[in-house]
């Protein structure tokens, strides 16, 4: 029953953890490549013939990559599709280096755009771009693996942005039923296991242990790994 | 979700499965009548079960009908279960371990089939990874439908020369049950990690003592690369905000590492198949070790050995050297000892079992009787890498490890300090374990280390020139040979007594900490394998599956859009409606599987026929179906399909519920073509 009441105090506790804001500083995206791709969506106001991204590759100076952009003209994973020549890019500092991606002709002005760095199949080098936790405007998303970006992937944020309780259960079980069970019954699982283990180390006659009751030495144990793991993953 | 399956079949599948293990276990109860060790009696014969079911299906397979096969073998393993079953019921075991030992036992158990049991549901339903479906359920689906021998469902003119043991148990435990094969997987999957795990404890027992098998046991599913040790040092902005978002988004290629290599909890998201194999194998293993101790010469205990052997070996051939290496070299060091009898049987058993691994329809036997030219172009010799392990880049080239390794390099050294990052624990628990073994001066110590050593050498001298990574399977049984070696070290170190007691403690402890490390900090995470599912229409999907399946077998099928590569093919392209549609609906699609098999004949009519839908294309493919996303198709895709039907070549045959799937039937006898 403790045990029970601690975990539904960490559920239903209203708290601000550290990632209730995802921030807008950008920070350095990668590795890309053909297996992680990154893009993002746009609204261009004027025709356009040329983007340009940060870009960096990694590995001894002097290695190249090959990357181009694509452009989906309806949208994410649109059906019309064009593409920029392809720019070999060579590993060289530490930092981003502005690379210029240039198309046929013109892009009209178009509802929404979307567009893709392609890192070549056989590219051997790791390739990096820029980003921000947060998208910088309403069209602009960023996506990851052809999936809206690090706001809504990630799904440690979800569960502790600043909400009600009643609101974090509802969209929890709304949203991944699946993973809320699954959640519950590991947990269980878990404090069997760690009972069952601290009951057998205090039967094979190791003495301190049986000055302990194995519920507490278990949900302590259970709770401080888990708190150590969560902690260090927010506040690292 | 409802994926239509009735809960009963949960529960009939897991009997029918557990019939195999359970007739094993029977069978040890007659070779070894005086052994009341109940752990040790339901690991060494469970597994032993497992590796004799296998075997039988393929070896009888091949002499006759598949159906006669499967009831024939599932009806004997019954019998042989039910007399099993009977003998313990009966009180004629004892437990090994005290009463909360035992439940600690079973409570971690529990908790390993709990995790494998999220991994293969995540790798159906939430494209947690491909192979599973796209591979081995698929081949088990189609062997279910009667497909002997089994024709590649990609390939559907040529029969597949693929490991496919661990399929046709899955098809049998499905035939059997009338059962639906996704959740005859899961069974297969359950019974065989629970058997392997009782088969890791039981043969080390057998070897060392039972604290060192139940060890092994643990670490053996804990197993991983020391990738956690990273987290304090990785350059996080470099992929990520935030730890918790990197740990979530790369969970697999984090239990990976970069060594190609997957941990042991993820076999059943990979390739639930390669649990069986090892089971096999360690039934194998555990009857050997009763032989080496032998007196006389056990004929029965011999065979069963052997057919184990090979049951293992054809369903995952990466073990078929290691067994070999490892008992044939076990039966030499006997020999110099003049422990003839013993010497012998265990040459036996290798002699044997190589004989029926080879003989028996599978990949061996392809190896050695099938296309010559074919097989001695991809497997060559090439000791120029040797002491190297292949890494992720032969995989994925340009990618990294998100942690130790932030430039990419082709192959690790074996002592290098990537595998020290790495795996530490592999080196120290078989460096350790040998040391062990020549200090007490029991060379059968030896044994998992010798075998973790003997899988880690194959990569350095075997080059697969088609497909690079399959050389980096072997590490994949390294890990868990090397982790049975680490427990034995564990429990060593843990005895010592006087001035090294506390210091022998301290690095058992690190030890541990350092082979489950990754395991204990990914655990939290697991039910993010449930994000969300791979196909938004999965119901449509499911249902148009079911009608393609209900259809007279077999069907050769074009998918639009689908896939055309093997890459593709590999990966969840069109919301993984390929791998469904062949999985669940039966279907052939005759558009060419990996670089191994016959990519050449079907490549281009199939680009074409789904570029063009033109009669005489889907006729050269000999399509009877076209399988199409229409919530995925182009509106030149769309246009191509309304121009077919109105030329009356094509014919509406299912709509699914929400519209997403339709299924077209090609009909024939049509003479013109429409431009």
């Amino acid at each position: 029953m403790f045990g029970l009441a601690i975990w539904l105090a960490i559920a239903l506790v209203p708290v601000s953890w550290p990632l209730s804001d995802p921030g807008r500083s950008p920070f350095r995206l990668g590795p890309i490549s053909a297996d992680v791709p990154a893009g993002q969506t746009f609204r261009a106001t004027e025709p356009f013939d040329r983007i340009s991204i940060p870009v960096r590759i990694g590995g001894p100076s002097g290695q190249t990559n090959q990357l181009s952009l694509r452009i989906d003209l309806d949208g994410v994973n649109g059906s019309q599709s064009v593409r920029s020549g392809t720019v070999r890019v060579k590993s060289a500092s530490d930092r981003m280096e502005q690379i210029t991606f240039e198309f046929e002709g013109p892009i009209a002005v178009s509802k929404l755009l979307y567009f893709e760095i392609e890192v070549s199949p056989s590219a051997e080098r790791p390739t990096f771009t820029m980003a921000t936790r947060a998208d910088q405007t309403v069209d602009g998303r960023l996506y990851l693996e052809r999936a809206p970006g690090f706001a809504d992937q990630d799904l440690v944020f979800q569960l502790l942005r600043r909400q009600s309780s009643r609101e974090r259960l509802t969209a929890w079980w709304s949203l991944y039923p699946a993973m809320l069970v699954t959640g519950a019954f590991l947990l269980a699982l878990v404090h069997i296991t760690v009972f069952s283990i601290f009951k057998a180390v205090a039967e094979a006659e190791v003495r301190w242990l049986r000055r302990v009751r194995p519920s507490v030495a278990t949900l302590l144990t259970v709770a401080v790994s888990l708190g150590t793991i969560f902690a260090f993953a927010f506040f690292r | 979700m409802d994926f239509g399956i009735p809960a009963y079949e949960y529960v009939t599948t897991l009997l029918a499965a557990l019939a195999a293990p359970m007739a094993g276990v029977q069978i040890v109860r007659w070779i070894l009548p005086q052994e009341r060790r109940l752990l040790v009696v339901l690991g060494i014969g469970g597994s032993l079960g497992i590796g004799l079911v296998t075997f039988a299906l393929t070896a009888l397979a091949a002499l006759l009908p598949l159906y006669l096969v499967i009831g024939a073998v599932q009806l004997t393993t019954i019998a042989l279960a039910i007399r099993a079953v009977d003998g313990i019921r009966r009180g004629q075991f004892r437990l090994e371990f005290g009463s909360w030992a035992f439940r600690a036992a079973v409570a971690f158990l529990f908790l390993a089939l709990f995790v494998a049991a999220v991994g293969y549901v995540s790798s159906v339903w939430y494209g947690n990874s491909h192979e599973n479906l796209l591979i081995q359920l698929a081949l088990s689906s189609h062997l279910a439908a009667g497909n002997w021998p089994p024709v590649n469902p990609w390939e559907p003119d040529y029969v597949q020369t693929y490991r496919f043991g661990g399929q046709l148990w899955t098809a049998a435990v499905s035939l059997t049950t009338q059962a639906d094969i996704f959740v005859s997987g899961l069974a297969v999957t359950l019974v065989a990690t629970a058997f392997l795990l009782l088969g890791v404890y039981a043969f080390i027992s057998l070897l060392v003592n039972r604290a060192a098998g139940l060890l092994a046991a643990i670490f053996v599913t804990v197993a991983a690369p020391q990738n956690f040790l990273s987290l304090l040092l990785a350059n996080y902005p470099d992929y990520s905000p935030s730890v918790a978002y990197t740990l979530a988004e790369h969970l697999n290629r984090f239990k990976q590492g970069y060594v190609l290599g997957t941990a042991f909890e993820q076999l059943a998201a990979f390739n639930f198949t390669v649990l069986v194999g090892i089971a096999g194998a360690l039934g194998a293993a555990g009857l050997s070790v009763l032989l080496a101790r032998e007196r006389t010469i056990r004929p029965v205990a011999i065979l069963a050995a052997a057919a184990a052997f090979g049951g293992a070996s054809i369903t995952t051939e990466h073990l078929f050297p290691v067994l070999a290496g490892t008992i044939g070299i076990v039966a030499l060091v006997l020999l110099v000892r003049k422990r003839l009898s013993a010497a012998a049987g265990l040459a036996a058993v290798v002699a044997l079992g190589t004989l029926v691994g080879v003989l028996a329809t599978g990949p061996l036997n392809a190896a050695i009787f099938g296309d010559a030219e074919a097989t001695s172009s991809y497997i060559q010799w090439y000791p120029g890498d040797l002491f190297t392990l292949p890494t992720r880049e032969i995989l994925s080239p340009g990618s990294t490890s998100i942690f130790f390794q932030t430039e990419s390099i082709g192959r690790a050294e074996l002592l290098g300090p990537l595998m020290w990052k790495q795996f530490g624990w592999l080196l120290v628990g078989i460096g350790g374990c040998l040391a062990i073994a020549i200090w007490k001066r029991r060379p059968e110590i030896a044994v998992p280390a010798l075998a973790a050593f003997i899988m880690l050498m194959i990569p350095g001298v075997l080059r697969d020139v088609l497909n690079p990574h399959n050389t980096g399977r072997f590490v994949v049984a390294a890990l868990v040979m090397a982790a049975m070696s680490l427990g034995i070290v564990v429990d060593r170190l843990w005895r010592q007594s006087g001035q090294l007691k506390a210091v022998g403690r301290v690095v058992a402890s690190g030890l541990a900490v350092l082979v489950g490390g990754t395991w204990l900090l990914t655990l939290p995470l697991l039910p993010m394998e449930f994000q969300a599912y791979e196909s938004p229409v999965l119901a449509d999907e499911l249902e148009a599956a079911r009608f393609a399946a209900a259809l007279p077998y077999p069907q050769r099928a074009l998918l639009l859009p689908g896939p055309r590569t093997f890459a593709e093919l590999n990966s969840s392209l069109g919301d993984g409606m390929h791998k469904y549609a062949v999985t669940f609906g039966r279907l052939r699609v005759p558009m060419g599987f990996d670089n191994l098999g016959h990519r050449d004949d079907y490549e281009e009519p199939y680009a074409e026929a789904q570029d063009t839908l033109a009669l005489e294309r889907l006729q050269e493919l000999r399509i009877d179906l076209i399988y199409v996303a229409v919530d995925q198709i182009s509106t030149d895709q769309g246009r191509l399909l309304e121009a077919a039907v109105e030329g009356g070549y094509l014919r509406e045959a299912f709509t699914s519920t929400g519209d997403a799937r339709r299924i077209y039937e090609v009909v024939t006898g049509v003479p013109d073509v429409p431009s």
